[in-house]
């Protein structure tokens, strides 16, 4: 390989490294004003607090959830703690029950 | 223009005076600071780059994206390498980044990547070179991403393979491999017709 050249054969444009330098000034100046905008302090301690009281109903919120479930130990206590989707009231549902032609006339029929 | 070559030689870059002034409170500090750095390295990141990428356009984003990556995360710079060492691991990883967008695909044969990359360079107005170093250039080019790195570390900026496995993270049996396939393949690319 020693008669290979080692010499760089590649030109740039005039003034291209005072240019690239110029722009990497400005680009880091630009991230710095983001940074220092997203830093100040009173930004900052608003999100704080917002983070704070995120993190509080989110660990409220879970032990309700927990709580609502630790209990039960069968389906049917789960059952019982679902909000039932019909309303009967109980003396319309005695009613039901008690209405003979619904077990003696029409299901005995069937049997 | 003669470029700077990346110093090899430990005591010009190890201890740069302007480090410590690059995270430094005082604006004024980290001002010069910036220009230490700029003088120190621009011209060998740039250079580095266009080795690699050759097109000028390519290596000018390659080189910035370097730059700026380094003055961003300065304060990560834990000193447990050397700053050249540092940086010539960001550098590497970027360029490797930017020749794998560029990948020419597996099914065009060695001989129709070297004919393409001849006929680019003889194209480029920022390209000037006899055709000895022409060719050199086109067959750089074609070499995978890794040897190319390889190659141009330790041919053009004459880095020992130590330091090229400390920039790199590869062992130094596997760079001396990687360097030795990379010179067999220049070699038959560069001889010129009698």
């Amino acid at each position: 390989m020693e008669d290979m050249p080692t010499s760089s054969p590649f030109n740039v444009p005039d003034g291209f490294f005072d240019d690239q330098r110029q722009r990497i000034r400005q680009r880091l100046e630009e991230s710095e004003k983001s940074a220092s905008r997203f830093n100040q302090p009173a930004r900052r301690s608003w999100m704080r607090a917002a983070a704070f009281w995120i993190g509080i109903i989110g660990v409220v919120f879970s032990v309700q959830q927990w709580n609502a479930h630790a209990a039960c130990q069968t389906y049917a206590c789960l059952l019982e703690q679902q909000e039932p989707s019909l309303n009967v009231p109980d003396d319309m549902l005695e009613e039901w029950l008690d209405d003979g032609a619904l077990f003696d006339d029409i299901l005995l029929d069937d049997v | 223009m003669m470029p700077k070559k990346i110093s090899n030689d430990h005591d010009a870059y190890e201890q740069p005076d302007w480090l410590d002034g690059m995270t430094h409170s005082n604006p004024h500090i980290r001002s010069k600071a910036f220009e230490g750095f700029m003088n120190a390295w621009q011209q060998p990141i740039y250079f580095y780059m266009r080795k690699l990428l050759v097109n000028h356009q390519d290596a000018d984003d390659a080189s910035q994206e370097v730059m700026i990556q380094v003055l961003k995360s300065i304060d990560t710079f834990q000193k447990k390498a050397t700053f050249s060492t540092w940086l010539m691991t960001i550098a590497y990883h970027k360029a490797m980044d930017a020749m794998r967008k560029r990948k020419t695909h597996s099914w065009v044969s060695l001989d129709a990547a070297n004919h393409a990359a001849l006929s680019h360079l003889n194209e480029d107005a920022l390209f000037d070179a006899d055709e000895a170093e022409t060719r050199l250039q086109a067959a750089i080019s074609t070499l995978p991403p890794r040897q190319r790195q390889v190659f141009v570390l330790r041919y053009f900026d004459e880095f020992s393979f130590r330091k090229i496995a400390a920039i790199t993270g590869k062992t130094e049996g596997a760079l001396k491999a990687s360097f030795h396939h990379a010179s067999k393949k220049i070699r038959a690319n560069v001889v010129l017709p009698a």
